[in-house]
């Protein structure tokens, strides 16, 4: 398993449940490479969301599929990561 | 420093025990204040912030403003007592063979309220929200409001007692050699958490019903109803969000059963709620749970796993709110974000999403950390 800190855009409008504003990943991979968990670490406030440029840092624990994608995605920079 | 003059409005002594003889306006910033054998008293302000109160056969006596913030107070044979704020905000208060007396707020915010021999008493707030309230050989007694909110209430010789509302939330209430006694509100919750329910009824919308622990639930949109221990999605219904507005506590550890039915569609608890459009949802669907903040009516997904849950099973779920920490255990994986986001709101509530097969939230308490 891995930890990483990766560079992601916000999707969604988060004028609902459904449509909330979330990580990009999460529409732009399949259901089973998703981060078996996540968190949002840079925390920006929702008034300011979507924030210009659209980024923020999103904290992950995935397999190294997803790492792999994430690294060959020009979409997405890998910060830092790490074995647990 | 005695004092034996008039009107010394404004006038504060920091630090020194003060005793008036004559009327005064004013008080103490830490020094006790003492008032013996006192004719008319006239008080616009605070007494004392840190210091004792003792009040001693003064004929008439009218407080406009708090009588202390932190100290003891006690009020022995005064024969018109008319206090308008909050007699003491954490310090205990001691009636003693007071003749006549007129609260307008609340008498001890934290501190223990204690009445021993007041010929008529008149309260239109909550007497203490926190500390314990002992009434003995008051004749009359009237009370508007909530009598305590957490602590254990006894009347014990008393003649005449009137309490329109609750006469305590939490604690145990005891009466000895009353008179009368009429109370049109609940004596007690009858629950030691500060939010309990149960969902009890066998059947029924849960809007507007009345919790285990007293609090009423409001609709927000679909519908829960009652379900002999649960509270359930009604099939059909849109996404359905239900609310208690506030359960006076926004630090606490909460715990909740919910099932995703047999069609395994969202259901989770709501915490932090200010209103309809501002708190925190935890929803837990069978990919996985998400904790969601909804700000002004925004969602933005804060954190989220992949824990599989599954249809047709109840697992339960431990929420802790501690300062800017919101945490929970989900089927044993852990949750949580850090957000200063609606610290302080003091509403709970429960979603789903659109039903076909009767989501369930059961066994939803909140109790002190």
């Amino acid at each position: 398993m891995i930890y990483a800190e990766v560079l992601c855009e916000w999707s969604g409008d988060g004028l609902s449940r459904a449509t909330a504003n979330r990580p990009r990943i999460l529409d732009d991979y399949p259901q089973d490479v998703y981060p078996y968990k996540y968190e949002d670490v840079t925390g920006q406030e929702t008034a300011q969301l979507t924030p210009d440029p659209n980024l923020f840092v999103i904290g992950i624990t995935c397999e190294q599929t997803l790492l792999d994608l994430l690294e060959a995605d020009p979409d997405y920079e890998v910060l830092w990561s790490e074995e647990l | 420093v005695p004092y034996s003059g008039d009107d010394i409005a404004a006038t504060r002594y920091i630090g020194e025990d003060v005793l008036f003889v004559g009327s005064a306006t004013s008080l103490s910033h830490e020094g006790a204040v003492t008032y013996a054998n006192t004719g008319t008293l006239s008080i616009a302000a605070r007494l004392s912030r840190i210091g004792a109160v003792v009040f001693a056969n003064i004929a008439s006596l009218a407080v406009a403003g708090s009588v202390l913030r932190i100290g003891s107070a006690a009020f022995a044979n005064v024969a018109t007592l008319s206090v308008s704020a909050i007699v003491a905000k954490f310090g205990a208060v001691v009636y003693a063979n007071v003749g006549s007396f007129a609260a307008a707020a609340s008498v001890a915010y934290k501190g223990a309220v204690s009445y021993a021999n007041v010929g008529t008493l008149a309260v239109v707030a909550s007497v203490a929200r926190t500390g314990a309230v002992a009434f003995a050989n008051a004749a009359s007694l009237s009370v508007a409001a909530i009598v305590a909110k957490f602590g254990s209430v006894a009347f014990v010789n008393t003649g005449t007692f009137a309490v329109a509302a609750r006469l305590t939330r939490i604690g145990s209430v005891t009466f000895s050699n009353v008179g009368s006694l009429a109370a049109a509100g609940e004596v007690t919750a009858g629950s030691s958490y500060l939010f309990e329910d149960q969902f009890s009824a066998a059947s029924g919308d849960v809007k507007d019903r009345v919790s285990t622990s007293g609090h009423t639930w409001i609709r927000s949109s679909g519908q829960f109803n009652d379900t002999s221990g649960k509270a359930t999605a009604a099939n059909g219904a849109a996404d359905s969000m239900y609310y208690v507005a506030d359960i006076n506590a926004s630090d606490y550890e909460s715990t909740v059963t919910f099932n995703l039915g047999s069609r395994a569609y969202g259901v989770g608890p709501i915490y932090r709620l200010s209103n309809a459009t501002n708190f925190w949802l935890y929803y837990n669907a069978t990919a996985g749970s998400t904790l969601y903040e909804c700000n002004a009516g925004a969602f933005t997904a804060r954190a989220s796993n992949s824990h599989v849950l599954g249809s047709t099973t109840d697992y339960p779920q431990v929420t802790t709110c501690s300062g800017t920490s919101i945490s929970a255990v989900i089927d044993g994986v852990t949750l949580g974000f850090t957000s200063s986001f609606n610290q302080t709101a003091e509403g709970i509530g429960m979603y789903s999403d659109f039903a076909l097969s009767g989501q369930t939230i059961a066994g939803f308490t909140v109790e002190a950390p």
